[in-house]
């Protein structure tokens, strides 16, 4: 008996979406509906008004490509059952304002300064501009952390007893943790089979096909258009190691090339866009100041052990959403004293209540397009904006990063992992090796051929334009005024 | 530069200064970043990978090479990382284990046991099945009480 869909959803992006009865149950939980309280982008409607879609289009969004991508690779509907599933539920963990609220609650380990705050931020700047000495990326697969909405996702599926038996009736007591593994990126249990992960977590998953179609056509821009029909009909796996990985074959490279292009495209082009990253800003000062205090938004102990770990009431959990950021803000507004708000703070909230952003310091933007690292390191430190304004207490400097892929060529790779292998290593060497090819593919864009079972990455093939551009990033650099002694005089500007 | 965490972490935790060129102090960076971010602390985020000495990340080892010969510089922990380096430094230091396992075996024993049961086995494994696996992959970690006990510590660290 195949999949039986009993409803189906009008999604401006992929047409109807089809949904069976365990899935509708689903999307009838509260913790589920809480989605549709989060925008997709945060605040990015503010410079591109048409996206107002939330993580709840998207999640559906993602199912249905997922489940594209398993109908393609023709798996049982046992397995597409639960694909589907982690795809429905992949986002269910995801803070208020997207990433703006997540990322506070990935570096809460330092409080700074308030008297030097600038300078503390545009330290960090420093770390950013030294990791590009390190050689090439070593680590692929990396599994969601404790505090990712991934890993927070994870725990409640694991605690809410509603989803638990929906899942369970519908997939099997043993699919819990399966869609765990998927929804965290975790490639180490052998009763997950990686193929699984990777059609939910790799450089050509379901997630950044969704949201890169659902961003562009929301935004309006043309970014985000590929072939992924084409892309889609050409995934085929194949097995390396024993394990399953996905593939395209020689037919879906252009698709490929064009879908990894149009995302660097709609990084540098939306997401990077100045006013986004400089209102998002703002907004992760703030909250990165409420959770350090304990004020207004829990710690990530409290959300975890208090809010998450509940048996079952997850009240607090359900009003934790974009509503909840504003909240917040309107209550530092009003009651500043009450929370002990630096000014800082107070200022901030004002000026985001009121659509206001920092003023840019004219002539600071810094655009590198480049492969060569050491330039690009030499380029930002011999900047202007760096010299001028890296120890300045009044103005911080934001920094945007992407590369084109994470990919480079096998030879480069297995020669940067066998000179450098570590002295404790020695003895683990072959597996050690084998290990990080292993990631290495199931991470990346792997073409096989029809003649035969070898497969290869999308920088190594002679067809491919990654294979030209492997090793492009972009980097930005932009200056912001943020007197601390003067914020109330400061020229906000209106967005 | 590469993560300013390290060296500072590493001193409170082990009340010594890191030094990259001894092998149990990598080994014991190594365990101690991978437990604390899986109790939630942010000093990074590092993918491991199972190896003769339990979880192991070569991006922390990188960085680790990086950090080597900086000064240990002062930081100003929230509250909630001052909360979780303790948690684990308390766990480190149980003066038991030290004294039989010794600390490079005692933080290799329990890295290893949550590694097994949170990445490798399933949610439904229990004690025992995890402690198997333990003493067939690590025939030195041969104490069998010292061994629970780690496993019920680990269980009180993370969720």
């Amino acid at each position: 008996m195949g999949i039986k869909f009993t409803d189906r959803i009008l999604d401006n992006v992929h047409g109807f979406i089809e949904y069976t009865n365990a899935e509708k149950a689903i999307m009838n939980t509260l913790l589920f509906k809480r989605l549709q309280s989060i925008k997709q982008l945060s605040i990015a409607n503010w410079i591109f008004p048409g996206t107002e879609h939330t993580r709840y289009i998207h999640s559906l969004g993602v199912m249905h490509i997922a489940d594209k991508i398993a109908q393609q690779l023709e798996l049982p509907h046992t397995d597409r059952k639960i694909i589907r599933m982690a795809g429905l539920l992949h986002d269910i963990g995801h803070y208020p304002l997207s990433h703006v609220c997540e990322s506070p609650y990935k570096r809460s380990m330092e409080s700074y300064t308030e008297n030097s705050l600038c300078q503390e931020i545009n330290r960090d700047i420093k770390r950013h501009i030294d990791k590009f000495s390190l050689p090439i990326t070593k680590e692929f697969m990396v599994e969601s952390i404790e505090g990712h909405h991934e890993a927070v996702g994870a725990t409640i599926i694991r605690t809410d007893q509603e989803i638990r038996k929906i899942i369970t009736d519908e997939c099997g007591e043993e699919s819990i943790d399966i869609i765990c593994d998927i929804i965290t990126g975790n490639v180490k249990r052998q009763d997950t089979n990686p193929l699984w992960v990777q059609i939910l977590h790799s450089e050509i998953d379901a997630d950044g096909i969704d949201y890169m179609m659902r961003d562009a056509a929301f935004a309006g821009t043309g970014f985000g258009s590929f072939e992924m029909n084409q892309l889609i009909r050409c995934l085929e796996k194949r097995v390396y190691e024993g394990r399953e990985i996905l593939c395209i074959n020689e037919k879906g490279i252009a698709a490929a090339d064009q879908y990894l292009i149009n995302k660097f495209f709609s990084y540098s082009q939306v997401v990077f866009n100045k006013h986004i990253s400089n209102l998002e800003w703002m907004a992760e000062m703030i909250v990165d100041w409420l959770l350090k205090q304990d004020v207004l938004f829990p710690t990530k102990e409290h959300l975890l052990k208090r809010w998450i770990n509940t048996d079952g009431n997850f009240d607090n959990y359900l009003s934790f959403t974009d509503n909840f950021f504003w909240k917040a803000l309107d209550e530092i507004k009003t009651s500043p004293t009450k929370y002990y708000a630096p000014d800082y703070i107070v200022e901030l909230s004002k000026k985001l209540l009121n659509h206001e952003e920092l003023p840019f310091v004219e002539g600071s933007e810094i655009r590198i397009i480049s492969k060569d690292k050491e330039n690009i390191k030499n380029q930002l430190c011999d900047s202007t904006i760096y010299k001028k304004y890296v120890n300045d207490k009044d103005k911080i400097i934001l920094y945007n990063q992407r590369p084109m892929t994470k990919n480079v060529p096998y030879q480069d790779f297995i020669e940067n992992i066998e000179k450098n292998i570590p002295k404790e290593l020695e003895e683990d060497r072959e597996e050690y090796v084998k290990n990080k090819l292993l990631s290495r593919y199931m991470e990346g864009i792997c073409v096989c051929n029809k003649s035969d079972s070898n497969i290869h990455l999308l920088c190594d093939d002679d067809t491919s334009l990654m294979k030209q551009l492997y090793g492009i990033k972009l980097v930005i650099f932009r200056s912001f005024h943020f007197p601390l002694a003067d914020k109330a005089n400061l020229n906000f500007q209106s967005i | 530069m590469a993560n300013k965490f390290l060296l500072p972490v590493y001193k409170k935790v082990f009340d010594q200064q890191f030094s990259y060129g001894n092998f149990e102090d990598r080994l014991k960076m190594q365990k101690m970043v991978y437990l604390l971010q899986e109790e939630g602390v942010d000093i990074g985020h590092y993918g491991f990978d199972w190896y003769k000495h339990g979880p192991y990340s070569q991006a922390l080892l990188d960085d680790m090479y990086m950090e080597s010969g900086s000064a240990c510089m002062g930081l100003n922990y929230t509250s909630e990382a001052k909360e979780g380096i303790e948690n684990l430094k308390d766990i480190f230091n149980d003066v038991e284990a030290n004294s039989i396992y010794g600390i490079r075996n005692w933080t290799e024993c329990l890295a290893s046991i949550h590694f097994l049961r949170n990445k490798e086995m399933g949610s439904n494994a229990s004690e025992e099945e995890i402690l198997q696996v333990l003493a067939k992959r690590k025939p030195h970690l041969d104490n069998d009480n010292l061994n629970k006990k780690a496993y019920r510590l680990i269980n009180s660290l993370t969720m």
